[in-house]
């Protein structure tokens, strides 16, 4: 049987839909890519969520927080926007321990802040609880803390810090034993 | 876990006062570390803890937390 070839590179004109199969455009741009848009047509689109930054920063000293109130725990960081329309996804790998030789329950909350704004904060100072069941515990481990901020506005420096309270104003150690807590934000641009 | 002289002077404090509020950066090995401590004294209106380095608890002093310290 005769199989007909054709030559899509002569004979068209105009953009081939997309319900034909096309992509509904003329051209791209170099370095964009595609995606569909609510008509279900497709569209030239912008570099969505490209990382523009990263920045990061460790501690190891010790920070012995015995207070219901949230205070410093000397985990921050300074990052400079590039645009006042970026988001800042900041994250914490916080490390902790709890325990004394007293039959003692401990726990503590997280607070972000923005400079002097509480950007995310734990509901409760028990959000990392240790319940006690004998007379010589120990507990320590990393918590992970991810928030994302979308009101930063601003290309001026900003810090972004820590916080803790601790829970009944037991004694939480963070940072224990010249174990690494670190802080991390990514400038994700419009 | 260390049991730090940080900790221990957290532990110490709290026998002397089972309210006080504070906190320690780094160790405490010397009364010119103890100086060092932040005591909480309040929030400020974003919860914070408003802090300072002069001591307000009159029966905490730095020969009454070693004394502590040192049967821990």
């Amino acid at each position: 049987m005769a199989f007909a070839t054709i030559d899509v590179t002569k004979g068209i004109t105009g953009t081939i839909p997309v319900a034909n199969g096309g992509t509904g455009i003329a051209s791209g741009t170099t370095g964009q890519f595609l995606k569909f848009t609510g008509s279900t047509t497709l569209a030239s689109a912008a570099d969505n969520g490209k990382i523009g930054q990263f920045v990061r920063a460790q501690q190891t000293t010790a920070v012995t927080v015995s207070t219901t109130t949230y205070t410093a725990i000397n985990l921050s960081v300074n990052i400079t926007p590039s645009a006042a329309s970026s988001k800042i996804i900041i994250m914490a790998n916080i490390k902790y321990s709890m325990g004394l030789a007293t039959n003692t329950d401990r726990g503590f909350g997280v607070r972000c802040m923005r400079d002097t704004t509480n950007i995310g904060t734990s509901a409760t100072l028990y959000d990392v609880y240790h319940k006690s069941t004998n007379s010589d515990f120990i507990d320590g481990g990393r918590v992970p803390f991810c928030l994302f901020d979308e009101s930063a506005n601003t290309t001026s420096q900003i810090t972004y810090s820590f916080k803790v309270g601790a829970w009944n104003s037991n004694s939480v150690v963070l940072h224990a034993d010249s174990n690494w807590s670190e802080i991390m934000c990514w400038e994700l641009l419009a | 876990m260390i049991y730090t002289t940080a900790l221990k002077c957290s532990d110490a404090i709290k026998i002397l006062k089972s309210d006080a509020q504070f906190v320690i950066y780094g160790m405490v090995d010397s009364e010119s570390d103890f100086n060092k401590i932040e005591w909480v004294t309040g929030e400020d209106e974003n919860g914070t803890g408003i802090t300072t380095k002069t001591n307000p608890h009159s029966e905490i002093t730095w020969t009454k937390v070693k004394t502590e310290m040192d049967k821990l």
